[in-house]
């Protein structure tokens, strides 16, 4: 029966439903970012975030709460980015996010060079196809498994597995040819 | 530090302009509303048209329908009649256009199309000032339940919501602009006209933070502390809180 019970407490847990409002207040910024850095522009952003969440409001019964909640998110962000991109006329837009400040306080040096490399992390990103970019930005920047992913994207695992390695092959080109043009090593 | 090590440490990014949540906030709120409009439109009528959305601001459509009706038609035939019998030759020859305007527009103007050709969206963009809007916000909806006797409450319930929307767009655009004074002019329009309204809330809250602007802290703080006992779950509680402590 102990057991049992220890199993039982392995099982993802479903909690309640989340609050809309909860929601929107707590994963507005991710959402707005995560379209940002799907290459959404800066003056579609508003239009586009609020798109997807009402999606979000729309499919909230749906969600199955076991799940991280950022995974869902990010698959409306990632379908509107899409479909968004699909316009021709938005196909040459580019949008860096600003990086997180760093926690600590380096010295001004080494904070310049952090910095730098974050904003060329950022350009190289928007090198990377979409599909592979999602990738990218799910697993590397926010540590999601893959399983998670895969669901989220509805996408086989294999394929998402197939996709990353792209993914980070594309991106690791993109920071070479980025460096290489600012006559870095 | 590597190239992928680099894209770990980015982060998911800063936090968005709150003046961008606010605004996405506020479409949300009446798209959600709309939405839950359209709905009630559906149910309450069942095999009719099931959105009861604003009418447009530009009516071309009445005039070309109006041209096409049977009863103009007749009415051309009868003055392209009597035109040609009282020597249509020597008078279509010197002054044709003259005779194809009077005969075809007027009267079905008048008598059919007005009503609807005269019911205006109050939009932010087209009035300039605070009074024209207030005095084009109370007719449209007097004139619709006078005119059209079938007319369900869920249109009276749209067109309201959209002159609610149109006064709080108006106050947030003077609020940007730095006229918080104005912005504070029309969310009192708002309260007098909607004082029970589906945007009392987002009015609310655009209130404070045009006092707060105004410099009038006090009444900032008493309307705040009202806000939270008639709102305590809003979302716009930690804008007003934030708002309120800044210096």
């Amino acid at each position: 029966m102990g057991v049992r019970v220890s199993l039982k407490r392995e099982q993802p847990v479903p909690t309640a439903l989340p609050n809309f409002r909860d929601i929107f207040e707590a994963q507005f910024s991710y959402v707005w970012n995560v379209l940002k850095r799907l290459s959404v522009a800066e003056r579609d952003l508003e239009d586009l975030t609020q798109q997807v969440f009402l999606q979000v409001h729309g499919q909230l019964a749906s969600f199955d709460t076991r799940r991280p909640l950022r995974p869902w998110l990010f698959s409306f962000a990632y379908n509107a980015a899409s479909n968004y991109r699909a316009l021709a006329r938005h196909r040459v837009e580019l949008s860096i996010v600003a990086p997180d400040q760093a926690d600590s306080e380096p010295g001004a040096e080494e904070q310049l060079i952090t910095r730098q490399e974050l904003e060329l992390a950022e350009l190289a990103l928007t090198r990377v196809s979409l599909d592979r970019r999602a990738l990218l930005l799910l697993h590397e920047v926010e540590g999601q498994s893959m399983p998670e992913i895969a669901q989220a994207l509805e996408i086989p695992l294999n394929t998402a597995y197939s996709r990353l390695r792209l993914a980070r092959r594309e991106y690791e080109l993109a920071v070479k040819r980025l460096r290489a043009q600012r006559g870095e090593s | 530090m590597t190239a992928l090590e680099t894209l770990r440490a980015l982060g998911t990014g800063n936090d968005a302009p709150s003046e961008s949540k606010q605004r996405v906030y506020g479409a949300l709120l009446a798209s959600l509303e709309a939405a839950a409009l359209a709905g009630a439109g559906a149910g309450a009528t069942a095999g009719a048209p099931a959105l009861p959305k604003p009418p447009p601001s530009l009516p071309p459509a009445p005039l070309v329908a109006g041209i096409a009706s049977s009863k103009s038609l007749g009415i051309a035939a009868s003055i392209w009649l009597l035109g040609g019998v009282t020597g249509a030759a020597l008078y279509g020859a010197l002054r044709p256009s003259q005779v194809r305007v009077v005969y075809v527009d007027r009267p079905v103007a008048a008598a059919s199309v007005s009503p609807l050709a005269k019911e205006p969206e109050p939009s932010p963009v087209a009035s300039g000032s605070a009074a024209p809007l207030s005095a084009a916000s109370n007719r449209p909806l007097v004139g619709h339940a006078a005119l059209r006797s079938t007319s369900s409450s869920v249109s009276l319930a749209g067109s309201q919501l959209a002159q609610e929307r149109a006064l709080l767009d108006l106050a947030r655009s003077n609020a940007a602009q730095g006229e918080p004074a104005l912005a504070l002019q029309q969310v009192e329009r708002h309260r007098e006209q909607f004082p029970q309204g589906r945007l009392a809330e987002e009015r609310e809250a655009l209130g404070i933070r045009a006092l707060l602007s105004l410099g009038r802290k006090q009444e900032a703080e008493d309307r705040a502390q009202a806000f939270r006992v008639a709102y305590p779950n809003s979302f716009l509680l930690p804008v007003i809180d934030s708002a309120l402590s800044a210096p």
